[in-house]
């Protein structure tokens, strides 16, 4: 899934589509004026480094867009300023006031006057209905996308709603909106060919509510008002991960843990050494569950993500040493998530022969810190079964931007659930 | 004190062709055929020169008014020099050394074995059956550890081939060590190379086996890594020393002396280039894969608490590292 951040417009062939109907392009006409362009200007270049869409929600020039439109002010405060572009093309900078980065939101506030403005509320909404998405795709002007409600997602970690039409890249954080001009969300982000999703208006109510509460003074540092709430919402989903009796399944000769949670989506397979007709050198299965949805932190860094991978290798054929050369290699082999310096620590490593609760198994922990967030850690958990000479299970958890206290919980919850059949 | 011209084959390393002893009389030495030293060089006049004694028994070489005169190594060109043990002129391109007769000459080298005195008897592995056994045990251990490490079909090739690369590269690392032998000591004594070549590779081997154990059974200890480091430093002067006990007539001690200084250096380089290398960035990790599959009562754990614990220092460690990146 892809973010609709417009890093650079590339012109690409576009589908035909139906006539516009005459009530999309009233919709555009009615409400075109409460959306503008956002670009984020790197200072000692004095250009743009990326765009987006916001839309006033407000009278006295609050406007909404993405966290991730402008992640590079929040991220690098000294070498970027956010500014909106006028119809008439004059730019103004503006100020970020308040972030949920969970949810992937942000508030400007303009310092001018709204003539016109969106006024966030409840909408009640059928599955199919037709639904306008506005921004500024690829920085070739506004543009007005018709498609429909399909209603909210199923396997994420925090509500989106699944729209059907498509928004591109320079679109995030323009409104959806219906026939009647009532907010439905704000566009985020796009699997393409259609897949579209969309922040509730419920999470940008909440987030204005806050900044129009009397006494209201923006965060001084916005960055660690993200670590804070990065904090606060995995406390909620990963606080409890494999905390009661989690689903187990049987895998080979072990049971491994699947399914966590209902955000997790799980695939596995089976594979042979070889493919000649008699026994195979070794046999290796695999499971794999993982979240499908992360927070966007900044380029490359996102938090959130959840993975485990079991691997299980039998063998009838290799000897006590070659399987454990096999196991070795397989146990060495490094796969752990990619990192850019900016960002990230490089990784340290213990490891570590464990009595666990069920079986005695080799476990590394590999550990490295988030940078710009302090308090958040990558965190890769491997684990190999000691004692056969004949099988073997690898298993992975994999933990991205969370606190130290979920890795710390999460690694011995785990270490607890390896088993034998 | 009797003088005895040497005169040495040009471009062959020294050999000497033939000697002549002086005696009272002059002696000529030129290509034609009447000379006392008839020198087979063209660019040698045909009465190049003449030794001469005179009557306090100094010896003189005197050029004859050839053509390329009389070159000596530290003067240049000369007409006529005195000459004494360990004089060496050049006349043409045939160099003539001159010696003493009672100079002292090296004890005789023994045609089996490297022993130095002649005392003791030559040890088993200096014996070629001894030496052949080493090669093969040696054979044996790379084909092993081959084939205990081969996890896909076909290990027998992959172990044909280990063994075809070991052997070609024991043959250039032996011939290169039997070649410089030759040239110091005129013995070629490849098999004695060989021989430490395949002592090495089984040391080699065992060093790497107890590592990788030593990793397996106890991953906490980190100083593993350097004790192998150090073995390997130490296995390389041995080799150092063995080699130079087949390719020179030098004493043991002297031997171990130069292999220890041998891996002094290599030490030292290590530690220069480790000193001068920019830790990069990288988003790898690294941990120690090594498992070996042997019941769980021979492997030392951890309770689990204990584990937590030690991930609780590798925080700090990660937390060190960001505080520095803050300053």
């Amino acid at each position: 899934m892809s973010l609709l951040l417009a890093i650079s417009a590339v012109p690409r062939p576009v589908t035909a589509q139906d006539e516009p109907r005459e009530a999309t392009s009233t919709v555009f006409a009615r409400y075109s004026d409460r959306i503008l362009k956002i670009q984020i200007i790197e200072t000692s270049s004095n250009a743009k480094v990326s765009i987006g869409t916001g839309f006033f929600v407000s009278a006295d020039g609050l406007m909404l867009t993405n966290y991730h439109v402008v992640s590079e002010r929040v991220q690098d405060r000294d070498a970027h300023r956010v500014e909106i572009v006028e119809a008439d093309g004059t730019t103004r900078a503006v100020e970020v006031v308040a972030v949920d980065v969970v949810h992937d939101l942000a508030v400007l506030r303009t310092g001018r006057p709204a003539s016109s403005h969106f006024t966030l509320g409840a909408v009640a909404l059928r599955q199919g209905e037709r639904l306008y998405s506005l921004g500024h795709p690829s920085d070739l002007g506004l543009s007005i996308v018709e498609g429909t409600y399909n209603g909210n997602l199923q396997h994420t970690l925090y509500p989106k709603i699944h729209f059907t039409g498509s928004i591109n890249p320079g679109m995030s954080g323009g409104p959806a909106i219906t026939n009647a001009g009532r907010v439905v969300g704000v566009n985020v982000s796009t699997m393409g060919e259609q897949r579209s999703f969309l922040v509730p208006e419920t999470q940008a109510t909440a987030l204005l509510a806050r900044v129009q509460a009397p006494g209201f003074t923006p965060a001084a540092d916005l960055l660690s008002e993200v670590a804070y709430q990065l904090r606060v919402y995995q406390q909620a989903y990963l606080g409890h991960l494999f905390e009661d009796e989690p689903k187990m399944v049987d895998f080979g000769p072990f049971r491994v843990i699947t399914d966590p949670a209902p955000v997790f989506r799980c695939w596995g397979g089976a594979e042979r050494s070889d493919d000649r007709d008699d026994e195979p050198m070794y046999h290796e299965i695999w499971h794999r569950c993982g979240t499908d949805d992360d927070v966007y932190i900044a380029e490359d860094q996102s938090s959130g993500v959840v993975e485990l991978v079991h691997v299980a290798i039998t063998s009838a054929r290799l000897n006590a040493a070659q399987f454990g050369a096999l196991y070795s290699t397989r146990f060495g082999f490094d796969d752990t998530p990619d990192g850019d310096e900016k960002h990230v620590t490089v990784w340290k490593c213990t490891t570590r022969n464990v009595a666990a609760a069920q079986t005695p198994v080799r476990a590394v922990l590999c550990l490295r810190g988030l940078k710009k967030i302090p308090g958040l850690y990558d965190g890769v958990l491997k684990v190999a079964v000691l004692g056969r000479s004949n099988a073997g299970l690898i298993s992975t958890l994999t933990l991205s931007g969370a606190s130290w206290e979920n890795i710390e919980r999460l690694t011995t919850r785990y270490l607890e659930r390896v088993a034998w059949r | 004190m009797a003088l005895i011209v040497e005169v040495i084959r040009p471009g062959r390393g020294g050999e000497v062709r033939e000697r002549v002893r002086l005696t009272d009389e002059p002696l000529t030495i030129g290509r034609a055929l009447d000379n006392a030293l008839v020198l087979d060089d063209p660019h040698v006049d045909a009465h190049h020169a003449r030794l001469v004694r005179d009557a306090e028994g100094i010896v003189s070489i005197e050029d004859l008014g050839s053509v390329n005169r009389i070159e000596t190594r530290a003067e240049g060109h000369r007409d006529r020099l005195t000459v004494a043990h360990g004089t060496t002129v050049v006349l043409g391109r045939t160099t003539l050394r001159f010696r003493d007769e009672q100079a002292i000459v090296p004890a005789a080298i023994p045609l089996h074995g490297v022993t130095v005195g002649g005392e003791s008897p030559a040890r088993w592995y200096e014996r070629t059956n001894g030496r052949l056994g080493i090669v093969a045990a040696a054979l044996g251990i790379a084909a092993l550890d081959t084939w205990l490490g081969a996890t896909e079909r076909g290990a027998a090739s992959s172990v044909f081939s280990s063994l075809l690369v070991g052997s070609a590269v024991a043959i250039v690392w032996a011939g290169v060590w039997a070649i410089a032998a030759r040239a110091v000591l005129g013995q070629f004594r490849f098999l004695a190379h060989v021989t430490v070549f395949a002592l090495a590779v089984s040391v080699y081997a065992a060093i790497d086996l107890l590592d990788g154990w030593g990793a397996f059974l106890f991953p906490s200890v980190t100083a593993f890594a350097a004790i192998k480091g150090l073995a390997l430093v130490v296995l390389f002067s041995a080799v150092v020393a063995w080699h130079l006990g087949s390719a020179t007539s030098l004493g043991r001690r002297q031997r171990w002396r130069i292999g220890a200084v041998a891996g002094v250096i290599v030490l030292a380089l290590l530690g220069v280039s480790g000193a001068l290398k920019d830790e990069a960035f990288t988003a790898a990790a690294q941990f120690s894969g090594v498992i070996k599959p042997v019941s769980t009562a021979l492997v030392p754990t951890e309770t689990a608490e204990e584990f937590t614990r030690s991930i609780t220092d590798l925080r700090g460690e990660i937390d060190s590292l960001l505080v520095v990146r803050d300053r």
